[in-house]
């Protein structure tokens, strides 16, 4: 049987530990953050496909440009200002929207808007053995091939990458990008 | 430590990777934000989290989330949920289920939570915990939640892992195999074999009635053996779960004889499972199909007076089930389903070696089938309603509707709120209805299904881009609760329907808070009171404490801490007395090991302030109540290569 005075020692352990966990949680939900724009998703997306292009290497290139194509409907719009004329190392992101497959082939990187991935197919097809970075925000379509695709998970931008295919395509994409990757296919 | 960035608009492709994966957007895709709009308080555990605090068992990773009072009685790990957790009940009210598969077996109707569950915890994906009533989708036993697991896939291990850990009190090595490979035809295959061997540590116990206490020297030991093999291609996966654990026995549970070595429980579970999931009609139906088969094995040899007793309760199962979810009509998110379970062979037996006349074999069978329709209508951008109803029958209970309601409310782009209610059911499992030996248990073949209702409101607000937070308050009622009584003509023990509902009111307030160095802190607290009768239940705390913090230790690359703290408050024994209130503390380092490519080592402090706890017992058992284990640690080694 315990005595009365440990008894009391152990209560008032216990209520400091209790102390100390509420005192946590209050400081955490008042602690002094910046309260800041949340940004809409395809405007976080942008920032991302800068990120993408920033860590990815092309082959030899001679062009100055890197020819930045949206295929299909531009979900991005106005936010798509924050990569023009952004430089990467070396050369200037240029965008450019085309409306048919044929055009891609003069592109660095492609991004394949939900507006025809049902084309998906035919379009890696022409794309295939090229230098083109793809891009795309569609369910499982680094799965069918595209080099990096982005979704939204509990709110947040996340992105699985098939390096097989960017391989194939001649493109190196660093690590610094594939350690941030769901899943990466190779 | 840095400050969080501003997320002015502008500046955002100044930011790292690591830093824009933090921030959560606005707006999202249709098709994506109902994902998030999941129609109940949904909590989501990562293979990270699990990593991070060095969990041992699914009971232990579920205890971190609110409204979650584990209980251990050296048998069985026991989930609470929200006020319930009765004494003696094995999880019956919640639904376990692996990549969709239901692990809860034909005789006991068992939840597995603790080293019984077959599936190792360091294969898991993520597990889904949806608290509050299920059975509008998932049918019988999700009354109080469903826990859902989504294990790794081979590309994950993407070659092999081994892992070996040994742990300090209870002297148990465990170790575990695992290969697996995403080929390029796209096949993906994964297996892994785990291990485990406790000699225990020697507890002290005292045995009631009979007036016999001492410790119980080598009579805690535990071996549990796992195997796992999943491969998927296109739209095919299969799965094998198995796992055969074995724990001994230093309680005399079932009143046997106080201190007497070799009297164990051992559980086996096979669970395997065909899986077809596949879109058509340009992606606005999927089609999902499943074949899948169950065998549990139960062994609980016991000795009563001397005598050496055995008793066992297999079943096997097999069913189907098919479920087709539509988006073709514009707004609507269309879920019908069907499903057939066959218990075909239902077994409990009671063997006295030396009496062999007292020896029972009881056998059943039960046929189950269950439809379920499901509507999730978007109504406006900012409003969506959810409704479903699924139609149970076996002929045991008879028919069953369980339906289901929900209105989710977009009130500004931070602030979400839900209103939910649901009805879920529990038919009597075998042993409950079918087991009789006349010596302590008679049958009750007229036990009906007992359900429960539940109403619950959830606000969740995104304070900042890294700060959520959620509160949620909720009442349930259960009917026709299936709870050991006396039967009045031969004074046993019998399992009946109380015709008092148990009524549970309940709050949680939680917070997620994620900082861009890395840290992060989630958090709760909860109050419940469940009642039956104007009587509080039993092993029901009415305050619930959680703290889980997680951050990268400055200066050294790769090491990570975890600490969880959780507050439980005093919960009522059997006996009218209270356990004390207490507070556990667990700590876990992992680092990266930088000479070795590939290793990761770990330490982990459980109890970490070696806190005298206690858990209330069951009416099967002597004791009322049970010491917890004290201060263990655990080192532990992984190789990935």
């Amino acid at each position: 049987m315990t005595f009365p005075l440990k008894k009391l020692r152990q209560q008032a352990q216990r209520i400091a530990k209790i102390m100390a966990m509420i005192g946590c949680i209050a400081l955490s939900v008042h602690s002094p953050v910046t309260r800041a724009e949340q940004p809409s998703e395809y405007r976080l997306k942008v920032a991302f496909l800068y990120n993408f292009i920033a860590y990815t290497e092309w082959p030899e290139q001679q062009s100055l440009n890197l020819n930045f194509c949206i295929y299909g409907d531009d979900p991005f719009g106005e936010h798509l200002q924050h990569l023009r004329g952004k430089k990467t190392s070396e050369q200037e992101i240029v965008i450019q929207h085309k409306n048919t497959i044929e055009d891609l082939a003069a592109c660095q990187i492609v991004f394949i808007s939900r507006s025809v991935i049902h084309d998906l197919g035919t379009i890696l097809n022409q794309l295939n053995e090229k230098p083109i970075l793809t891009i795309s925000d569609s369910p499982n379509a680094s799965l069918q091939g595209v080099v990096i695709n982005m979704s939204i998970k509990e709110g947040k931008v996340t992105f699985e990458a098939n390096i097989a295919r960017a391989k194939r395509n001649g493109l190196k994409l660093s690590s610094q990008l594939l350690r941030f990757a769901s899943e990466v296919y190779q | 430590m840095q400050s969080l960035p501003v997320l002015a608009a502008t500046n955002l492709e100044q930011m790292s990777l690591g830093e824009l994966m933090n921030i959560n957007v606005i707006g999202a895709s249709k098709y994506e934000q109902k994902q998030q709009q999941a129609a109940a308080a949904v909590s989501i555990i990562t293979r990270k989290d699990i990593r991070t605090y060095g969990w041992r068992t699914l009971n232990q990773a579920l205890a971190s989330l609110p409204g979650i009072h584990p209980t251990y009685d050296y048998q069985y790990e026991y989930l609470g949920t929200r006020g319930f957790g009765l004494p003696g009940d094995f999880n019956t009210r919640v639904l376990i289920t692996v990549n969709g598969n239901r692990i809860n077996d034909a005789t006991y109707d068992q939840g597995p939570t603790g080293r019984d569950f077959p599936l190792d915890i360091d294969l898991i994906e993520r597990i889904e915990f949806i608290p509050g009533p299920g059975s509008a989708v998932y049918g019988q036993n999700a009354m109080l939640g469903v826990v859902n697991i989504v294990t790794r896939k081979g590309a994950d291990i993407k070659g092999a892992e081994l892992s070996a850990s040994y742990q300090t009190a209870e002297i148990m090595p465990q170790e575990r195999v695992t290969l697996g490979k995403q080929f390029d035809n796209g096949t993906d295959a994964l297996i892994s074999f785990s291990g485990l061997q406790s000699r225990g540590a020697n507890h002290f116990f005292e045995f009631g009635d009979s007036g016999i206490s001492g410790f119980a020297h080598r009579m805690d030991g535990e071996n549990v053996k796992q195997l796992f093999a999943r491969a998927s291609h296109g739209p095919l996966s299969f799965d094998f779960i198995y796992g055969n654990r074995r724990k001994d026995d230093p309680t005399g549970m079932f009143f046997s004889d106080p201190l007497v070595a070799g009297q164990f429980q051992r559980d086996q579970r096979l669970n395997t499972q065909i899986q077809y999931n596949d879109n058509f009609a340009n992606n606005t139906l999927n089609v999902l199909g499943r074949a899948f088969l169950g065998q549990y094995r139960y062994d609980n040899p016991m000795i009563y007076g001397g005598d050496r007793t055995l008793s066992t309760g297999p079943s096997d199962w097999h069913g189907v089930e098919l479920r087709l979810l539509s988006t073709a009509l514009t707004d609507h998110k269309l879920m019908a389903g069907f499903e057939y379970q066959n218990n075909t062979s239902i077994k409990q037996t009671f063997q006295n070696f030396s009496s062999p006349d007292e020896n029972i074999t009881i056998k059943s069978t039960v046929m189950r089938i269950g439809v379920y329709l499901q509507d999730e209508w978007r109504i406006t951008d900012t409003l969506s309603a959810t409704v479903g109803l699924r139609y149970d029958h076996n002929h045991w209970i008879g028919s069953r509707l369980s339906p289901r309601g929900a209105l989710i409310w977009q009130a500004t782009p931070k602030a979400t709120f839900k209103a939910l209610y649901g009805r879920a059911h529990r038919s009597p499992n075998s042993y409950e209805r079918d087991y009789g030996d006349n010596i302590s248990q008679v049958a009750n073949p007229g036990l009906h299904s007992e359900s429960v209702d539940t109403a619950e409101l959830v606000a969740d607000y995104l304070a900042q881009p890294t700060l959520n937070l959620r509160a949620n308050v909720y009442a349930w009622d259960m009917y026709h609760l299936i709870a050991l009584g006396i039967d009045p003509l031969s004074g046993l023990s019998q399992y009946q329907q109380n015709s008092k509902k148990v009524v549970a009111r309940g709050a949680e307030l939680s917070l997620d808070k994620t900082w861009d160095w890395g840290a992060r802190l989630r958090g709760s607290f909860g109050i419940q009171n469940a009642e039956q009768q104007n009587s509080h239940l039993p092993n029901s705390p009415y305050y619930l404490g959680k703290l889980n913090f997680s951050l990268p230790i400055p200066l050294i690359t790769g090491l990570r801490a975890g600490s969880e703290l959780q507050y439980y408050g005093k919960r009522k024994t059997l006996d009218g007395s209270n356990t004390d209130s207490y507070v556990l503390a667990n700590l876990n380092l992992v680092t990266n090991v930088p000479q070795v490519k590939g290793l990761e080592a770990s330490l982990s402090i459980y109890n970490l302030f070696n806190e005298n706890y206690l858990h209330p017992a069951a009416d099967t058992n002597w004791q009322n109540t049970f010491w917890q284990p004290g201060r263990t640690v655990r080192f532990r080694l992984d190789y990935r290569f």
